[in-house]
């Protein structure tokens, strides 16, 4: 069958009403080596807008709320919290055709950002102390409602949101477990708990665009950006975590740092190549200055360090020019 | 233009992402709650109450205060200092219940005959201790409060004891002092 009969034939079928252009889409994104045309620019420039004027108008909405904050009473202080998230929630959901997507997701951020301050206005005026208690609660409430919202609508934003008030909820959990058993003196478990979040973050990140493909080109950009931030987010928890353990842990630190720059390469994050290399300049100062200082003295450990900082650069600069960036 | 690249669907990454926090709190939960589970007293105390002015020298003590001698409780006279004078007889007694976790005033007569432990520990090998919580880090994660308290434990299981902390609101450290425990 030749190229024009194939075409005229997918033509006759979208015509009869046999496959639709989403049915197309989903061929194209799971196929293999599929090119797709990028978006139009008036389209990003629409997004563009969206932006700005949101957050103007959370500025705007703000400064307002902040200057009249006493004046508006009770009731004014729920509605322009809690009332505001519910009705950007609802139109998130409103906004679901495809070329609305930018705007429901901007609604989402928009209500997410406003829900745990209106939960906290709302229950101190209810007199309900804000307690980890309380905090566990309505960071699992916000983790449903807002997964809810992630798992129909598909608005890759939710992705960040969801991730957000699950470890908001998981800090709070693990603090009062600590916390009321006497272990919080002990501050490695926090150290050890961020760790493993990080390494929840990698996997989620990892396992996003495999379990949820993309379903046209715009979809695909944006599940690549939450990825790179949740990379980022879980770099960061994990090496930043990490370098405050000590001891022994230094050693398998090492490990970690290297970890991280080859799974930069892997996985084609820029985000943890920088983090990494960052990392490991800060643990050449930490372990130079450690264990260095006092048999080869200051002078000599600065011109060593120095010039492997210079080399973490130089590798850093390589790795993105050869792997990532290409 | 952009490439799609194709890839197979692959939910492994995704379940062992959102399981790893559960399964630490799950874990975490076990290792430091099951003790807990174990920490059944069986011997109940007594304790008093210091006031304040054991602190603060306003110039009044309890005219009696109490100690565990041969195993019985007695009285101890309280001396005078230079310009103090007596509140009261007695100081307040209080036995505790670690069965149904209640505290009630009781009184010298009552209680002289018990057979107590000075402990500190019980004979069981529990003891009682205040416990300072915390305030999240920098209160981003909620103070609470409501576990400062005293609790009784044995190894790596505790209990509040909540007779002691709610009913008797005003208790600090330092105003419990344990005087026995029954045998």
């Amino acid at each position: 069958m030749e190229k024009q009969q194939i075409i005229a034939f997918i033509n006759e079928q979208i015509a009869n009403g046999k496959i639709t252009p989403s049915d197309l889409a989903t061929i194209t994104s799971t196929n293999s080596s599929v090119v797709v045309k990028e978006q139009s620019s008036p389209a990003n420039l629409i997004n563009i807008f969206y932006t700005i004027g949101t957050i103007i108008a959370i500025v705007g909405v703000g400064i307002l709320v902040a200057q009249h904050w006493d004046e508006i009473g009770f009731a004014g202080r729920v509605i322009v919290t809690l009332g505001i998230s519910l009705a950007t929630y609802i139109f998130g959901w409103v906004f679901g055709k495809p070329e609305q997507k930018s705007l429901s997701q901007i609604m989402f951020v928009f209500s997410a950002a406003l829900a745990p301050l209106g939960s906290y206005v709302l229950l101190h005026e209810a007199g309900v102390t804000y307690d980890q208690t309380i905090q566990i609660m309505v960071a699992t409430v916000l983790f449903i409602i807002f997964g809810t919202a992630l798992f129909f609508s598909k608005r890759n934003i939710l992705v960040l949101v969801t991730i957000g008030f699950g470890s908001w909820a998981y800090y709070a959990i693990v603090l009062k477990m600590f916390g009321s058993n006497g272990y919080y003196l002990d501050g490695d478990f926090i150290k050890w708990a961020s760790m493993l979040l990080g390494a929840a973050y990698l996997f989620i990140a990892y396992g996003y665009s495999s379990s949820v493909p993309a379903t046209d080109e715009s979809d695909a950009r944006e599940k690549r950006a939450i990825q790179n931030v949740l990379y980022g987010l879980g770099t960061l928890a994990i090496l930043g975590a990490g370098i405050f353990v000590g001891g022994i842990f230094d050693l398998v630190y090492i490990a970690l740092i290297f970890a991280a720059i080859y799974g930069s390469v892997y996985v084609k994050s820029r985000s943890m190549l920088m983090l990494g290399s960052l990392f490991l300049m800060a643990h050449i100062i930490k372990i130079t200055s450690k264990y260095f200082i006092d048999s080869i003295g200051w002078p000599v450990a600065l011109i060593g360090v120095g010039f492997l900082v210079i080399g973490v650069g130089y590798m850093t600069y390589y790795l993105n020019r050869k792997f990532i960036s290409s | 233009m952009l490439k799609l690249t194709h890839m197979k669907t692959n939910h492994w990454p995704l379940i062992i992402g959102i399981s790893i926090p559960i399964l630490f709190i799950i874990i975490i939960s076990i290792i430091i709650f099951t003790p807990n589970l174990y920490i059944k007293p069986a011997h109940n105390f007594l304790y008093t109450t210091l006031g304040e002015e054991n602190y603060y020298g306003s110039g009044q003590i309890y005219k009696n205060t109490y100690a565990v001698e041969n195993e019985r409780l007695v009285l101890r006279p309280g001396v005078l200092q230079e310009k103090q004078t007596y509140k009261a007889d007695f100081l307040p007694l209080y036995l505790y219940d670690v069965t149904t976790d209640s505290s009630h005033q009781v009184t010298y007569e009552d209680e002289k005959n018990l057979a107590l432990d000075p402990g500190p520990t019980s004979p069981d090998g529990y003891s009682v201790s205040w416990e300072y919580n915390h305030d999240g880090i920098f209160e981003l994660f909620g103070s609470d409060g409501s576990k400062n308290g005293y609790f009784i434990e044995k190894g790596k299981g505790k209990k509040q004891l909540t007779g002691l902390n709610s009913s008797n609101g005003y208790y600090y450290q330092g105003n419990f002092k344990l005087i026995g425990w029954v045998k």
